[in-house]
């Protein structure tokens, strides 16, 4: 019987082997990079809406403070989207002839629900409190940061896994004082007076000869001034129930 | 018998849990070595080995993806206006009332976003004190019913009410010139004040007509005895925290009779067991078959029904009660004992005793308990008497009598049926009202239900569930509840049995307005204060100054004459050894309406544990005489892959009335008798009901509604496969390293009282060692947090400690935990397989002769080991402890592996064998419980202390920057809990209940010498028999 095997196909065989490891790990890597891109995670593209309602506009240039419409974030798991009632409390006296606004009237008016498409989705076996973070000092711009620059809204952060564990396992990088928790242009003071200045304005105790100098620093202050219990935050039952 | 008579074995008494246990069947043995022993035969062999290979490579491939998705963003909806009452995201709970038993209980709905999700105890409502039993618990899943009724129909063809209107109308025009003669309108028990008020005006209307009431399971005996007694019917309310010694004749008041649920909080605070207070009520069970409370007795006896009245006047005749009846037949020499001593322990508790008589008995034995009661001054202490809590008290058995002659008679010509009353199916045998409701050229049906009598009438209308509607109702002492609704009408077309009389008046309103205008015309408060009387009333859930107030009785006669002479009916009658029947209310589906409900129906049965069915049960003499008994074994299994667990089929047959049922020997029962519950083999119940079990109303006649002698057994050749859960989830108790041996390690710490007494650590018990809790151990120690910074800072250790020295093994938080937790129900076949999937389950364990053994309860949670033996073999991780020691199971990581469940000593772990969850009804959907994970196929799952409660209280508690108080977590199996055997709280907190419990001397973990150190820890079961007796027991046992 002839020979099977050429010597080529030592060749052949090296390039499927190592060509085949490298698909596999390409695959993965390709494959990782791809569920994590903002193409598959839809972060930042703002999907459709019955009213193009400008988050920048309402916050940003008339200055209405987030729990306005969002008046549930600090009592319950949601934020709550705001009933047309709350749109009319404004727009039964400005913009009433708007054209865009002509879905609001119309359920206002016929006591019909107003459907919006969801921003951001959790799957459901996480179990999410608003109200745990913002009494907390975790402000509404750690998940929605630009929410404030936002024309259309869209969503800031993919809402993985990964992304909620950062913080749960750090919370120190983005802890801030509960009074700022609304603020979205609240930067952690930099300098050792601005600093005090904060803490003494916030009745936040500190050891005046170890004064904060950086978020890190307040952070863990604020850690141990809240009672948070940072090794707890990444058990499993924390979020998941 | 005497080979399945094995007394006491190895280190400790032994405890078995079913027959075959006992008698060491080797299909047993077969049964405790395997974690799913039933899991071959489903599969079969259709596929092979190697395509099963090849599925299994792809689903793993596809699974990693299907990971990766993100899913498409649903809708947000905004509401027009902004709910003033809630908000979004945070339940509400509404306080009304449901009927168990005929008789309201007071209940909290808890509301989310407009769907009602769980029912808890009212701690405001008299007969709830917070707890509830497992029917009220299940009652939620009726309003979800896809089975329910939703459409008028006329000769089952859909129709509007408009066109009913019509046609009532036209009917009762015609009645009027006769002042209604023909009319009669049969209701259920009526005790809701404001129907009973559109009936008296709708029969003033209509002077002729008759309103009729019908329960199957009704209390005439009580209501016939009490006016024996004291001339007049009354309503007997026991008053049991005041009882020291308890005499329960043939009498379930812990589990299926009035009150149940008060009753058994008053018991068992006569009973709780602590160091330095080691004082005990003692409760004498005389009954044929064990039943909930027959089982927490710490005296039981088991004896025919129909001996019960010559029982009870033996005891009568001891202790010089002034009585005379006519009395036949002869006690035994046990039967004549057990008399003595519980005369003798009724004499020395004068005034804290009680006689209670089962609802079964006849009139003549509750006369006779009156009498006892009356001479040990008991009356007034620990049993009072109210006038009956029923709006029109009445003799059911004579209603339904004479409606049945009505209709013989051609006297109906308009036969309106309201509220869900079943006639056709379980009106007595011997009315035949299958074939007298057609005769009635006007017949109505109305019920949430199309039944059995729905078919037979011309007119069928939907019912409204009592949350989607306004209503009163009284509970048995009488207290009034405003009953809220809790939803929006779930369908359009449905109205209550209040707004069919309403309109039947001329006068149809909303049920709120109705309800609300009959109690301004009642004057519940003066017309100033109504508004605030009204609304605290609906608020709490009671109405103020309603509960019927104590009567003073006297005897009427002394000595009391009984003129119903009192038989001991002999079991051999005209040459044919005949048999007694005893009926009573099955203790999930009652009389039958609730048999489309699956919770209850899949809910092992508190004594049998055996689900889905009801059987012929009878003691194992009788089962064998009766040549049932199969091949010299108990074993149930007729093949080895332990699927069908099969009984064998008999006819019950009585002058001519026969039945079929299967037939099941249940230990402790009374020889020469049978007992079978209502509430099965209905032909209409819905998609789960019908189909399921035997028919008892077939035989059960309204001269004996209760107990019916002289039926002939006759064997037939057919077997019925039945779901028997005792042998499920089975925990090996034989010693570790000597599995091959059948010593076994006790599974449970007992003692007596008086043994607790001397040493409260039990510590004479041999066994006592093998439940230590801490061993040895040269690791840190991991869950112990001893100092904190601050109070603050306090971390939780949770745990749980359950005392089954006051469990009655009613179920109620096996129910409460499905209703909480999305528990699905998997159905017959699937439990048949050892597959239910309830998180919680009771063990009930027997120890002893199988004549009268002791039962013993174990309610099974996980036990939260802090050594967990599950989390070590999980390969990913998918059940970890979290910082409060709780053992986690993260649902989203689990891959089904299953060696968590094989490694598990307490077999608490349950696996999604199919998508159980699933339901095809959408109406459903709105039943689950938004804080719970809903789990799929191919996933484990487990008890987790409720932890969506605990992190609910977490999040509270972290909003308000304070520490979690001690009973702001409460898990729903404690919550429902109507003895509060259970208390959970934070082991870490010296002075919490939990803690307290944990420091009692005769705390103990089950399998403790495996050093899982399991957070459910256990008190000892102490009883408190009485040691004349209990001698004399021994002395018998040595007869054999």
């Amino acid at each position: 019987m002839a020979q099977v095997f050429r010597r080529h196909h030592n060749t052949v065989a090296r390039v499927v082997v190592v060509g085949g490891l490298l698909a596999i790990v390409g695959l993965a890597v390709g494959g990782s990079a791809i569920t994590r891109s903002p193409w598959w995670t839809k972060v930042g593209e703002p999907p459709d809406q019955p009213v193009p309602f400008s988050h920048k506009h309402h916050y940003e240039e008339l200055g209405i403070d987030c729990r306005y419409c969002h008046w549930s974030v600090t009592q319950s798991a949601h934020a709550g989207v705001p009933s047309t009632e709350v749109c009319m409390t404004c727009h039964s006296q400005i913009w009433t002839n708007s054209p865009l606004l002509q879905p609001v009237r119309d359920s206002y008016n016929n006591d019909k629900p107003l459907v919006w498409n969801k921003v951001n989705n959790l799957p459901e076996f996480v179990y999410f409190d608003h109200s745990a973070h913002v009494n907390k000092g975790i402000s509404c711009a750690s998940c929605h940061g630009g929410i404030e620059k936002m024309h259309l809204t869209h969503k800031s952060q993919p809402f993985s896994m990964q992304f909620c564990l950062n913080c749960h396992r750090n919370p120190e990088q983005h802890i801030r004082p509960k009074e700022e928790v609304f603020n979205m242009y609240y930067k952690p003071p930099r300098s050792e007076q601005e600093m005090k200045a904060m803490l003494d304005k916030y009745g936040i105790p500190y050891d005046s000869n170890n004064i904060p100098r950086n978020q890190l620093e307040l952070g863990k202050l604020l850690v141990k001034h809240y009672n948070i219990h940072k090794e707890q935050l990444s058990d499993c039952s924390i979020c998941h129930r | 018998m005497e080979e399945t008579r094995k007394e006491t074995q190895g280190t400790g008494e032994q405890f078995w849990r079913s027959l075959s246990e006992l008698e060491g069947a080797p299909e047993f043995e077969e049964i405790l070595k395997q974690e799913f022993p039933r899991q071959a035969a489903p599969l079969g062999d259709f596929v092979s080995r190697r395509q099963f290979l090849k599925l299994m490579g792809a689903s793993m491939a596809l699974a990693g993806l299907s990971a990766c998705g993100y899913k498409p963003q649903g809708p947000v909806i905004s509401r027009p206006k902004t709910p003033t009452d809630r908000i979004v995201g945070v339940s509400n709970y509404y306080a009304t009332a449901v009927l168990t038993n005929g008789y309201a209980i007071g209940v909290l709905g808890r509301v989310y976003e407009g769907r009602p999700v769980k029912l808890e105890g009212n701690p405001d409502h008299p007969t709830s004190l917070g707890a509830t039993d497992a029917i009220t618990q299940a009652q939620i899943l009726d309003l979800y019913d896809p089975d329910r009724s939703q459409t008028v129909l006329r000769f089952g063809r859909p129709e509007t009410w408009r066109a009913f209107e019509a046609d009532i109308q036209n009917a009762l025009g015609q009645q009027a010139a006769k002042g209604g003669a023909g009319i009669r309108i049969l209701t259920g028990r009526v005790v809701s004040p404001s129907l009973a008020a559109q009936i008296q005006k709708f029969l003033q209307t209509y002077p002729q007509a008759k309103w009729y009431q019908y329960e199957p399971i009704n209390r005439d005996n009580v209501y016939e005895g009490a006016r024996l007694a004291f001339g007049e019917w009354l309503n007997p309310i026991c008053r049991l925290r005041n009882a020291k010694v308890i005499v329960a004749l043939d009498s379930d008041f812990l589990y299926t009779e009035s009150g149940a649920v008060r009753y058994a909080r008053e018991f068992a605070d006569g009973r709780r067991v602590r160091a330095g207070q080691a004082d005990m009520n003692r409760l004498y069970v005389a009954e044929p078959m064990f039943t909930v409370t027959g089982m927490t007795a710490d005296e039981h006896l088991p004896i025919r029904s129909s001996k019960i009245a010559r029982l009870l006047y033996e005891i009568a005749r001891l202790i010089d009660a002034p009585v005379q009846a006519t009395v036949e037949g002869e006690l035994s020499e046990t039967e004549q004992k057990w008399a003595q001593v519980a005369a003798g322990d009724l004499v020395a508790h004068k005034g804290a005793s009680l006689v209670i008589v089962g609802e079964a008995q006849p009139p003549a034995v509750h006369a006779i308990a009156h009498a006892i009661n009356a001479h040990l001054g008991n009356i007034g202490r620990t049993v009072v008497f109210t006038a009956p809590p029923e709006e029109k008290p009445t003799l059911h058995m004579q209603d339904i009598k004479q409606l049945a002659d009505d209709l013989k008679n051609n006297a109906v010509e308009v036969l309106i049926m309201l509220g869900g009353v079943n006639p056709a199916y379980n009106a007595p045998a011997d009315l035949n009202f299958k074939e007298l409701i057609p005769k009635v050229p006007f017949t109505v049906h109305h019920g949430m239900y199309v039944d059995e009598t729905a078919a037979l009438c011309v007119w069928h209308l939907p019912e409204s569930h009592p949350f989607e509607a306004w209503g009163d109702v009284r509970a048995f002492d009488g207290t009034v509840t405003i009953q809220q609704p809790l939803i929006f009408p779930l369908y359009p077309n449905t109205r209550t049995t209040l707004e069919v009389m309403a309109q039947l008046n001329g006068a149809p309103a909303e049920t709120f307005k109705l309800v609300q205008e009959h109690w301004k015309a009642a004057k519940l408060a003066p017309e100033a204060q109504f508004d605030a009387v009204w609304r605290k009333g609906v608020h709490d859930g009671v109405l103020p100054r309603t509960a019927k107030p104590v009567k003073q009785v006297a005897l009427q006669q002394t000595p009391l004459v009984v003129q119903s002479p009192i038989y001991d009916l002999a079991p051999v009658q005209a040459g044919v050894k005949t048999y007694e029947v005893r009926f009573a209310p099955d203790p999930t589906v009652y009389d039958g309406r609730f048999a489309n409900n699956a919770w209850l129906q899949e809910l092992p049965k508190p004594v049998t544990r055996v689900c889905w069915d009801n059987l012929a049960y009878m003691s194992l003499k009788t089962y064998e005489e009766l040549g049932l008994r199969r091949k010299g074994t108990w074993a149930f299994f007729e093949d080895a892959s332990f699927v069908r667990g099969d009984a064998p089929i008999v006819t019950l047959s009585v002058n001519g009335q026969a039945m079929r049922v299967a037939a099941y020997p249940i230990p402790g029962h009374a020889d020469d008798c049978i007992t079978v519950h209502l509430g099965y083999g209905r032909t209409r119940a819905g998609e789960k009901g019908s189909g399921a079990g035997f028919d008892a109303y077939l035989i059960r006649t309204s001269d004996a509604p209760w107990i019916r002698t002289g039926a002939e057994v006759i064997p037939q050749a057919e077997r019925y496969p039945i779901a028997r859960t005792e042998e499920h989830h089975l925990i090996d108790t034989r010693q570790p390293d000597k599995l091959d041996s059948t010593d076994h390690r006790p599974i449970i710490l007992t003692g007596l009282l008086d043994e607790f007494k001397k040493d409260p650590e039990l510590r004479d018990k041999s066994h006592r060692k093998g439940y230590e809790l801490k061993h040895p151990t040269m690791y840190p120690e991991r869950w112990t947090y001893e100092s904190y910074e601050t109070p603050e800072n306090h971390r939780y250790a949770w745990a749980m400690v359950i005392d089954p020295t006051v469990c009655t093994g009613c179920s109620a938080c096996v129910t409460a935990c499905q209703a909480e937790n999305n528990i699905p129900v998997v159905g017959k076949t699937e439990v048949m397989r050892g597959r239910e999937m309830l998180w919680l389950r009771i063990d009930r364990y027997f120890k002893g002769k199988v004549e009268n053994p002791k039962v013993y309860q174990l309610p099974i949670p996980c036990m939260q080991c802090e050594n967990a033996p599950c989390e070590l073999v999980c390969p990913v991780a998918a059940t970890v402890h979290d910082h409060e020691g709780l053992n986690v199971m993260v649902y989203n990581r689990c891959v089904g592996t299953r060696y968590c469940s094989n490694n598990c000593p307490y077999k608490v772990r349950r696996f999604n064998f199919y998508r159980y969850s699933y339901m095809k009804s959408p109406v459903l959907h709105l039943l689950q419980n938004p804080d719970v994970t809903v789990r799929g196929r191919g996933v484990m799952e487990k008890c987790t202390y409720c932890v969506q409660r605990i992190s609910k209280a977490r999040i509270l508690a972290k909003r308000e920057n304070r520490r979690i108080r001690d009973g702001e977590v409460v898990p729903a199996c404690q919550q429902a809990c109507p003895t509060q055997a259970i208390v959970f709280g934070d082991m870490n907190d010296p002075n919490s209940r939990v803690s307290q419990m944990k420091q009692q001397p005769h705390n103990f973990a089950i399998l403790g010498e495996l050093n899982a150190r399991p957070r459910t820890t256990y008190l000892a079961k102490i009883d408190n028999p009485n040691p004349e007796l209990s001698g004399a027991e021994a002395s018998h046992a040595t007869d054999h």
